[in-house]
């Protein structure tokens, strides 16, 4: 995405000076949104807290193993008590926040890679490629997204690089169906047609005229994004699909919370807490985003 | 309008042919040898012409494309073949066994859910930047944040072990539906608010409210007969383009609450790698999709005059 919008800045004369004050008005729009920069900071803690786990954690999250704990309750050392292993709950939460993150991340930037791709394709095209690439993407749309992800994670064996790839590839759809609309309309614009008409190849158009231009929808589309894709993570962990124990992950100790409700209630809620968190956070830098790009459409 | 429905009902048709083509390539896929699985993973002794035998019986010895045409055959005559764990008992009669459990909870879920969130959107949409709305707002923003699974476990935690007050497992009485109704019903009341809300704000800027005002129409007279009736209408969309989602929240829930439905027998299914189960629900659900897509389009031109496709 970088990459997309420094190529926007090196256009020459006018088109640079306002395509760079566009960019800087809506960080302007963006900043003056409290909640959205409470969004902002929160998942910057979340960033930190993940990639300094190892420091921040007060114990190992697999390898502590404190006899005679099980299951014990919170305390002042420990601050979200023991799982049913006797672990430290806390340092567990703590590692848990890596895989969110990661999943969150790559799975994001894997999904809005196809989507934009296929998207830009299907619009630009049209004809046959659009037909076969829209149905391609209405039929993953009408997989039930948790069936489609337990029956592929089955299929190529649970695991991190699994999850991340699985939950990529299946959720591009949205990027496509938004990217396509946007590129078919753009598809008739006078800038567009001069640009065919001077000869400029497909490809150039595609990636220096259109895309700098459908970037605005697809961030906002991608910020909001990220956090249903930790919902879908700690569910695919939940039922056993995920992140393979003993890896700590916020969906995986909710699975051992459930094995354990009735005796061990605690384990449930600390993981769960952090998901909320998470989710909310980046949801709210979407909102924010949104408010920020496309003003006239603000509430 | 003709030319839409039949367009469209195409589309559809190209769309469950793909769904059976990925379905069949990905079952083709999964780990182990469906023959082998059934003779207990080795545990029984087959010769090597006896294996042979079995895998010509099911056509197993076949190329891939006719054994997908087999299929596929089967499957559009409703054959789908029986469990190879539970042996001899056929998919469809688990399918249906299983119908009745995910159909009451999404029913009382989507009545619960839209009985809460319209009111409520409707209200956060006339008193905007009001109190009530942004309760409406927090609940929904929270409702959208919260993994149901989580909110599962914690209605258990309270309801059932603080309290005492309901089951949280299973469904041996009815009071069993009780939780993952209410955890079902807040995924969607958080959507639904949110839509309506948006909806309603938009209708209340419309000309024709305008008018109605102006004619001196009592507020509630302007609500309920012209703002409310046009601002339902993207409920009605969202609420069809989000069966995907709903299918998706109920295999989640009924895994938590350890519920007979759709969901629970299609984890299961695939942990026991029983394929027949899998791949049978797995083409149902995504054409149930396809079709539930399809009619709310068409329902949406039916009921909104000023939308006819050319």
């Amino acid at each position: 995405m970088t990459s997309l919008t420094t190529s926007g800045n090196t256009l020459p004369g006018g088109a640079r000076t306002r395509h760079r004050s566009e960019w800087s008005r809506a960080w302007r729009r963006f900043s003056a949104n409290r909640i959205a920069i409470i969004g902002l900071i929160v998942v910057a803690l979340l960033v930190l807290i993940a990639v300094f786990a190892p420091l921040i954690a007060p114990y190992d999250p697999i390898k502590d193993i404190f006899r005679g704990m099980r299951g014990v309750g919170p305390s002042m050392a420990h601050p979200m008590g023991f799982d049913h292993l006797s672990r430290d709950l806390l340092s567990r939460v703590i590692f848990g926040t890596r895989v969110a993150l990661l999943v969150g991340i790559f799975s994001t930037a894997i999904s809005v890679t196809v989507g934009v791709i296929i998207g830009a394709l299907a619009g630009y095209f049209g004809g046959w490629v659009d037909q076969l690439l829209s149905r391609l993407t209405d039929t993953l749309m009408a997989f039930p997204i948790i069936a489609l992800l337990v029956v592929l994670a089955a299929v190529i064996g649970p695991s991190l690089p699994t999850t991340i790839l699985v939950i990529g590839l299946t959720v591009w759809a949205r990027y496509a169906r938004v990217v396509r609309a946007d590129v078919m309309s753009l598809r008739q614009r006078d800038f567009i047609v001069a640009a065919q008409a001077t000869g400029v190849n497909d490809w150039r158009i595609i990636w220096r005229h259109m895309l700098p231009n459908v970037l605005g929808p697809v961030i906002v589309l991608a910020s909001l994004g990220v956090g249903s894709i930790i919902i879908l993570e700690a569910a695919l962990s939940f039922l056993g699909l995920g992140v393979r124990p003993p890896t700590p992950s916020w969906g995986g100790i909710l699975a051992d919370g459930r094995a354990f409700i009735l005796r061990y209630p605690h384990i449930s809620i600390f993981p769960g807490i952090m998901i909320v968190i998470t989710v909310l956070a980046f949801n709210f830098i979407g909102d924010g985003l949104r408010d920020a790009l496309d003003p006239k459409d603000s509430k | 309008m003709g030319r839409y429905i039949f367009v469209r009902v195409m589309q559809g048709i190209v769309v469950i042919f793909l769904i059976s083509v990925l379905t069949f390539i990905i079952m083709r896929m999964m780990p182990g040898d469906p023959v082998y699985l059934l003779f207990g993973e080795g545990k029984v002794r087959i010769t090597e012409e006896q294996m042979q035998a079995i895998r010509a019986r099911w056509g197993l010895d076949q190329p891939y494309y006719v054994q997908y045409m087999v299929w596929a055959r089967n499957m559009l005559t409703g054959d789908f073949g029986d469990s190879l764990i539970r042996t001899g008992t056929p998919v469809r009669q688990m399918i249906f066994e299983a119908i009745p459990v995910t159909l009451t909870l999404n029913l009382y879920a989507m009545l619960l859910a839209l009985s809460i969130s319209i009111p409520l959107g409707i209200w956060a949409g006339m008193r905007r930047n009001s109190f009530v709305d942004y309760f409406a707002s927090i609940v929904s923003a929270m409702g959208i944040a919260t993994p149901n699974f989580w909110l599962g476990l914690m209605l258990i935690v309270i309801f059932s072990l603080v309290l005492g007050l309901l089951p949280p497992f299973g469904l041996r009485s009815w009071q069993g539906y009780i939780l993952p109704v209410i955890v079902l019903a807040a995924e969607q009341m958080a959507v639904v608010t949110r839509v309506m809300r948006s909806s309603t704000v938009e209708v209340l800027n419309e000309d024709y409210v305008r008018t109605a005002r102006a004619k001196g129409l009592t507020e509630r007279t302007v609500i309920i007969r012209h703002a409310v009736r046009n601002a339902l209408l993207p409920v009605v969309t969202v609420i069809g383009f989000n069966i995907a989602f709903i299918l998706s929240g109920t295999i989640v829930v009924e895994t938590v609450f350890a519920l007979p439905g759709i969901g629970r027998l299609f984890t299961d299914s695939v942990f026991r790698l029983d394929y027949q189960v899998v791949q049978s629900l797995f083409v149902l659900l995504a054409a149930l999709v396809v079709v539930v897509n399809l009619l709310t389009d068409l329902l949406y031109a039916l009921i909104d005059p000023r939308i006819r496709f050319d």
